[in-house]
């Protein structure tokens, strides 16, 4: 069995996905966790260009190292005073379970996968310019999902504003008092007849 | 396009869902009405220039699938396409203008939801071909009025205003309702063609039925249109915001009273041929359409004299000139009711929008504080003039010449049966110019800043307001012209289609459910003697084709009481200013010296202005003006009468309850007392044992499962993927390997 | 190894179940975002492989190879995976600020804590 370069870098990627990721589910510093969660999406950037797939893995690094890894780190930020000492508290819950729902699951998958027999990657790249043909094609073919993607970012952007925001009370002008005076006559006291 | 028609009707109810949706800022509901109801005025304008010279459009489907399928639909014919014309832009009018009259009212986008639902509800009664939908559309027409009415609900007035409309107009439904079920036992259906179609001048049974049902038909109508007895509603009614008033309670929904007996006329004419006796009173149809229609007419037109609100005198006057369409209609001149219709939304909503334009510039309603306007308003008194004299007939304008119109009807029924129709048609034709002429000089005459209430505030209205008011005085300026007896355009839009009923010289033939000889029976109703008499009188005309005897009577009323109403008002505000001046340096009282002050409400009067309280000293005496100014005591006799006899037989149905019925319960009772306590020994230990034993078991389990629900996502996930390992293990294990 | 499909399966099965992990047991609701978007990653990387070693053009090759020359091959993953960074993204977004709401009422975001919707 000989090691090409492919493979030398396909270890090292996995390496670099795989630690990163178990302590980002370990660390009780969310700060940490967050840094090593961009680590590790880079890792998976880069297993995305040995499998031909370089405008995923730009993409990959766009989205998640830039844009999420940064709002979760401003999330944590806005939630978490360090100091607070119900940081230094347990940081798990059920972690039996946990443990052992994820080793079954990893066990089953693992299962799954050697049960089969996979072709193995053909030689030469299918598609040279996959970022061209793709582009194309999402345009074409996979239209109707890149369309609902773009209505799906609009309603979770409007949708973020709208939870992050503060309603604002309303104003009745002056001239109206005399109509919409009586809800301020009902809050004041007037003698308990209702009582 | 006509196929796809009905949207006119829906597109403005879109307005509810969005404006309701959420509380928009301000001018943005109204820019959502305005989109609206524009494209269902383009549509109407589009379909009135296509279906010129077509024959009717109609299209319907089955509702309820039966052995007798109930159908609706809707249709496009002449008179629809009118309605729809005048419906859309007295709408869009409105709404424009109420950007200006709403501004700033926190429930700005609540007004324009129901704005949308009226306009989408009358619009639906207007194009339905049956009196099935047109009736849902009528109910919803009268619960739309009713939150527009209330839409200032936290002013008691208001919300006992819009109980009483509500309430008077359901009570006058359930009259429709009984005139419908007739009809539709007679005929199986409620098409207005089948309806029609089926009739027959020779079935006796079919007459009286059809004279019922439209006697129903009719009380219906005089709900929703005001006229007496129920019309007590209407003035109330002016507690809504004052676009409402021009577009429901003028222009609108009080003509719908008028289109339902309009578009049914057929019947009513087939209805009219038997004549019903009650209490030795021969009544038929239409008799008591014309009936009850020159009542209202003449009581409401006294009223309007006595009343100092500004809106309550157009409130009264729109009574009156309903009662002129209704007469109209109740004398065979039906074609000429439905132009007074037209006429009077025209001059009626610019007079209503003008008084709200007044309103919004003073802050005040009472007549007795203004004076002096016309300075400080001039765009909104050149429309009202114009508006004012429309309504007064002055000739040539609008009012005039549907006004001449209705008279002629009754002039023509005069040869056949009661000529009296004619003169109080006059007379109401006077007092109508004498009480406008009264609110002129009231609101507008006198010196440039002589409001008789210092402390107002005056000023002219935002182009919102009055560009609509100069929109309205256009056609109340010209709109007559369609309507001139030798050339009417009016009458022959209408009857194109239908048959060619009085139309040019052809003889007058005769539709299909008439005949010579039904005509010719005991108890048929002048009217329809004289709908398809011959011609007469030709060559005696005025230029126009006008009648000399109507329109020289009709015209010298109006303007004799332009006339005597100025002099004598103009004469009685300066004597009543040249008292308040003296009154005024006599007590030193140097701000009223020129102002002829008259204080807040009711303070009492030191001064001139207290004539305004009873005006028409040396007219008439002051027990007729109290009776005037207290509408006849209408309300207080329905007070003592309906709702006080309500009360004493509910009294009395309790007094009967309680010792008659329940004694005859409680008997019935104490033997199954009896019997019941054999049941319970049976009951207490054998049924409820299983009982409670069941419930026990549900009671545990139940107490013990809700556990499981912690409230906590992540114990929830726990199990969700232990179920789907479970499934994946099954899975697994089951196929065989390769 | 790297010519192979099944290690990068067991990659993506590893990263699936660690991120599964993070989910079921963190307390505190970032960190339970966090092991989501492990698994999403995990889900991206299975359809990319998938894409590579498959596809393109699904029946129409044998050994991942063209029947014949002339076709247009589909990279049905890669449109998948944009899809999915696109849901990802927004469920971030949407997730954080549902977070930061849940932190301005409750003043804490352990999801222990938050069980008002319990018996």
């Amino acid at each position: 069995m000989t090691f090409t370069s492919h493979d030398i870098a396909f270890v090292g990627l996995a390496l670099l996905t795989l630690a990163p990721a178990a302590l980002v589910v370990t660390l009780r510093n969310l700060i940490h966790a967050a840094l090593l969660l961009g680590c590790s999406f880079v890792g998976v950037a880069g297993l995305y260009l040995l499998l031909n797939a370089e405008f995923i893995a730009a993409a990959q690094v766009l989205v998640y190292v830039g844009a999420i890894t940064v709002l979760i780190l401003f999330a944590i930020m806005l939630t978490q005073k360090l100091a607070d000492n119900r940081f230094a508290g347990a940081a798990y819950n059920q972690l039996g379970w946990g443990l052992f729902v994820a080793a079954m699951v990893f066990l089953s998958l693992g299962k799954l996968i050697a049960s089969q027999t996979w072709p193995a990657m053909y030689d030469a790249a299918p598609v040279a310019d996959t970022t061209r043909v793709l582009g194309v094609q999402l345009l074409t073919t996979y239209i109707v999902p890149f369309e609902v993607s773009s209505v799906l970012l609009l309603v979770a952007l409007v949708a973020a504003i709208v939870l992050a925001r503060d309603e604002e009370p309303v104003s009745v002008p002056a001239h109206l008092n005399e109509i919409y005076d009586d809800e301020s006559a009902d809050q004041t006291p007037t003698g308990g007849a209702n009582a | 396009m006509l196929e796809y028609s009905y949207w006119i009707a829906i597109l403005p109810a879109l307005a509810l869902p969005i404006n309701l949706g959420r509380k928009w800022k301000e001018p943005l509901p109204a820019l959502i009405g305005l989109l609206l109801i524009g494209i269902a005025w383009a549509w109407s304008v589009a379909i009135f220039a296509t279906t010129l010279h077509a024959a009717p459009y109609s299209a319907s489907a089955v509702w309820a699938p039966a052995a007798i399928p109930l159908k609706i639909g809707f249709q496009i014919d002449h008179l629809t396409t009118l309605m729809l014309l005048v419906v859309t832009t007295v709408s869009l009018l409105v709404q424009l203008y109420s950007i200006g009259y709403m501004h700033g009212d926190p429930e700005f986008n609540r007004f324009y939801a129901f704005l949308g639902l009226f306009t989408a509800a009358m619009l639906g009664l207007v194009i339905s071909d049956n009196w099935m939908l047109l009736m849902i559309a009528w109910e919803l027409v009268g619960v739309s009025s009713y939150l527009l009415i209330g839409f200032w609900y936290r002013k008691p007035s208001a919300m006992r205003a819009a109980k009483k409309a509500f309430v008077v107009t359901r009570l006058a439904d359930l009259g429709m309702l009984v005139g419908v079920l007739i009809l539709w036992n007679t005929f199986h259906t409620l098409n207005f063609a089948e309806v029609r179609a089926q009739l027959d001048p020779a079935n006796a049974a079919m007459i009286a039925a059809c004279g019922a049902a439209a006697i129903g038909l009719f009380i219906g109508a005089a709900g929703k249109s005001a006229q007496f007895p129920l019309h007590v509603w209407l003035p109330d009614a002016m507690e809504g915001p004052t676009p409402v008033s021009a577009l429901i309670h003028a222009a609108t929904m009080v003509a719908a009273g008028v289109y339902l007996v309009g578009r049914s006329f057929f019947l009513f004419e087939y209805g009219s041929l038997h004549t019903f006796h009650v209490l030795g009173i021969g009544i038929t149809a239409l008799g008591l359409v014309r009936f009850l229609g020159v009542i209202t007419l003449f009581m409401a037109a006294t009223i309007a004299m006595a009343q100092n609100d500004i809106k309550k005198v157009l409130a009264y006057s729109t009574v009156s000139q309903l009662g002129y369409m209704m007469m109209g209609i109740g004398v065979g001149a039906w074609v000429a009711g439905l132009f007074h219709l037209m006429t009077h939304a025209c001059f009626k909503a610019l007079l209503f929008l003008g008084s709200g334009s007044v309103i919004h510039g003073t802050g005040t309603q009472d007549m007795r504080e203004m004076g002096g306007l016309r300075k400080t308003m001039p765009k909104t008194w050149i429309t009202y003039v114009i508006g004012y004299l429309a309504l007064a007939g002055f000739p040539l304008f609008a009012g005039f010449w549907s006004k001449d119109a209705i008279l002629d009807g009754a002039h023509v029924i005069g040869k056949f049966g009661p000529a009296w129709y004619l003169w109080v048609g006059v007379g109401s034709a006077f007092l109508t110019a004498f009480y406008m002429t009264r609110q002129m000089v009231m609101v507008f005459g006198g010196p440039k800043d002589g409001a008789r209430n210092p402390s107002l505030h005056v000023h002219e209205s935002p182009w919102t307001m009055w560009l609509p008011l100069a929109a309205l005085a256009v056609p109340s300026l010209l709109i007559g012209f369609v309507g001139m007896p030798s050339h009417n355009l009016f009458r022959d839009y209408l009857s194109e289609p239908a048959a060619q009923v009085r139309a040019g010289s052809e003889p007058a033939a005769l539709p299909a459910y008439l005949s010579e000889e039904a005509l010719q029976q005991p108890g048929v109703d002048p009217a329809v003697k004289a709908i398809h008499a011959e011609e007469a009188e030709a060559g005696t005309l005025l230029p126009g084709g006008l009648n000399p005897t109507v329109t020289t009577s009709a015209t010298a009323a109006g303007l004799l009481g332009l006339l005597l109403g100025w002099f004598y008002f103009e004469a009685a505000r300066k004597r009543s200013a040249v008292m308040a001046k003296d009154t005024a340096q006599r007590l030193g009282l140097a701000h009223a010296a020129h102002a002829g002050a008259h204080g807040h409400g009711d303070a009492p009067a030191v001064d001139g202005a207290g004539f305004w309280n009873e005006p028409l000293p040396g007219l008439i005496s002051r027990p007729v003006f109290r009776f005037l100014e207290d509408k006849w005591y209408i309300d207080e006799f329905y007070m003592a009468t309906l709702v006080k006899g309500t009360f004493i037989v509910s009294a009395i149905c309790a007094w009967f309850d309680r010792n008659v019925i329940d004694r005859i319960v409680n008997g019935v009772g104490g033997l199954g007392l009896v019997l019941a306590q054999v049941g319970r020994g049976l009951d207490r230990y054998v049924v409820d044992g299983i009982v409670n034993g069941l419930g026990a078991v549900a009671d545990r389990s139940g107490r013990w499962l809700r556990q499981l629900q912690t409230g906590r996502v992540q114990n929830y996930a726990v199990v969700l993927y232990l179920g789907a390992l479970l499934l994946v293990m099954a899975g697994l294990y089951k196929i065989p390997h390769h | 190894m790297s010519g192979h499909l099944a290690p990068y399966l067991i990659i993506s099965a590893g990263l699936f179940s660690l991120g599964l992990f993070g989910a079921l047991t963190r307390r505190n609701a970032v960190a339970v975002l966090m092991g989501i978007e492990l698994m999403l990653n995990a889900a991206n990387l299975n359809l990319i492989a998938f894409n590579r070693f498959l596809g393109p053009g699904g029946a129409s090759t044998v050994n991942g190879m063209p029947v014949d020359g002339s076709f247009t091959p589909l990279l049905a993953g890669h449109a998948f995976a944009v899809v999915v960074i696109t849901i990802a993204a927004a469920e971030a977004a949407v997730g954080l600020a549902i977070i930061l709401t849940i932190y301005k009422n409750a003043r804490t975001i352990n999801v222990d804590e938050i069980n008002w919707m319990r018996w």
